[in-house]
């Protein structure tokens, strides 16, 4: 099914290229809404992102959904990077402050907070943090492939990955706590 | 502290991957929207604008010459039919019998050849009716279907009144050697404008008509001399011969 959907979009056929759209454009908003912070950006990543992959689908070989589904997304965070390296969005990040910083050895309370709570915990992270922690734990990536992408040395990336983890574990007690409260 | 790390990055992991294909909830996102950007942003639609630019213009240009056809048309108003006015007016049947004789149209052999003996009713009812299908009429087969007077009918006088003098006018209306005009032109004159009138009057009665005529136009019974060339330039004074008579001796 998604193959032929792919051979048409291959063809510049618009229904194949709307109904690939629509099949993937919600859960790619999603990940666009992680990177950037506000929900216009998200937008126009999101838009920019399908605009390079039809135009780069001729060169793009289906074996099955999930390989599609790994090369949009790939699309997407890369159009996210770049969007935010060209709003400056990503701050100078250098190691020495992140060594300072680690996490907590205080064991994680017994989450009862909903999947958009959290997500939106991590959308409070800054954006040097979230970044790297989104790369890292989320997508994948290697360390290196982080520094690569965000042109930073690997301990840059390691550090800013600790103090995320470090930040977002704060939060995520504040939070517990602050629902406990309204609970009682 | 590892442990603890790997704890949080599962939290999220499993946050992230129980989230449903859905916007965020309270977000304004709207995926069609979105959609039609990329859509015209994919499939620009400069060759159809193109396309309808050149439509347009074609359009415009079919318009602007049918208007000036028209605008032509209307200001020259119909210049055939001034054209075969002046003509009625100017032709007499000589040259209406040289026309036709010159002629070589088919269809004006043909009726003449059927026998038709056009009285100029019979040739205006006739136009009348072809003038629908014919609207230019040829100057030919006009002209001889007109130029044939009819012959005046002959009124029987009674019995009764011939012993008594009378005089009968015939009041004639001059075959229209209109034949040339077009159909159109005809077809307005009432065909009963060429019956034959034959007022009887009285010889008394035709008497005092006369008298009145006579009295109206008093010019009639002056006489010209002359040939009426005569210049109105200031004629030379006459040079008087002086004959001085010889003295008889």
């Amino acid at each position: 099914m998604d193959q032929q959907l792919i051979e048409q979009c291959q063809r510049g056929n618009a229904f194949a290229q709307k109904r690939l759209f629509d099949q993937y454009a919600n859960r790619f908003y999603r990940v666009c809404l992680r990177y950037v912070r506000h929900e216009q950006e998200a937008e126009e990543v999101l838009m920019n992102g399908f605009l390079k992959a039809f135009r780069a689908i001729s060169d793009f070989a289906y074996r099955d959904e999930a390989g599609l589904e790994a090369w949009l997304r790939r699309i997407m965070v890369n159009e996210a990077l770049q969007h935010l390296r060209a709003t400056r969005g990503l701050p100078a990040m250098f190691p020495e402050e992140a060594m300072a910083m680690e996490p907590d050895t205080a064991p994680l309370p017994d989450s009862q907070l909903n999947a958009e709570a959290i997500m939106e915990l991590v959308r409070q992270l800054p954006t040097g943090y979230r970044t790297v922690f989104n790369l890292y734990v989320l997508e994948g990536y290697s360390h290196r492939e982080i520094a690569g992408q965000l042109n930073i040395s690997d301990n840059t990336s390691k550090s800013q990955l600790s103090k995320a983890r470090a930040l977002l574990q704060e939060l995520l007690v504040k939070q517990e706590h602050e629902a406990k409260l309204r609970r009682h | 502290m590892k442990q603890s790390s790997e704890d949080i990055d599962q939290v999220v992991r499993q946050a992230f991957q129980s989230l449903p294909d859905t916007p965020p909830p309270g977000s304004a996102f709207d995926a069609q929207r979105v959609w039609g950007q990329l859509n015209r942003e994919l499939h620009p639609a400069k060759p159809a604008r193109r396309l309808a630019g050149w439509w347009w213009l074609a359009g415009m240009l079919f318009l602007l010459s049918g208007l000036g056809w028209y605008v032509r048309s209307v200001s020259s108003g119909s210049p055939s039919g001034h054209e075969t006015v002046a003509l009625v007016e100017r032709a007499t049947p000589k040259q209406l019998n040289t026309s036709t004789s010159r002629s070589g149209n088919k269809k004006a052999k043909e009726q003449e050849g059927e026998g038709n003996t056009a009285t100029p009713e019979t040739a205006l009812l006739k136009k009348a009716s072809t003038a629908n299908r014919q609207p230019v009429v040829t100057r030919n087969q006009s002209a001889q279907e007109n130029i044939r007077i009819p012959e005046p009918p002959v009124t029987e006088i009674p019995a009764a009144m011939a012993d008594q003098e009378m005089v009968v006018t015939t009041e004639v209306s001059p075959p229209e050697p209109a034949s040339v005009s077009e159909p159109k032109v005809l077809a307005k004159t009432k065909p009963t404008a060429s019956k034959l009138r034959f007022p009887v009057v009285h010889v008394n009665e035709w008497q005092a008509e006369e008298d009145v005529k006579t009295s109206l136009h008093r010019s009639e019974r002056l006489v010209r001399l002359g040939t009426g060339s005569h210049s109105f330039d200031t004629p030379e004074p006459p040079q008087l011969q002086i004959t001085i008579p010889q003295r008889i001796k």
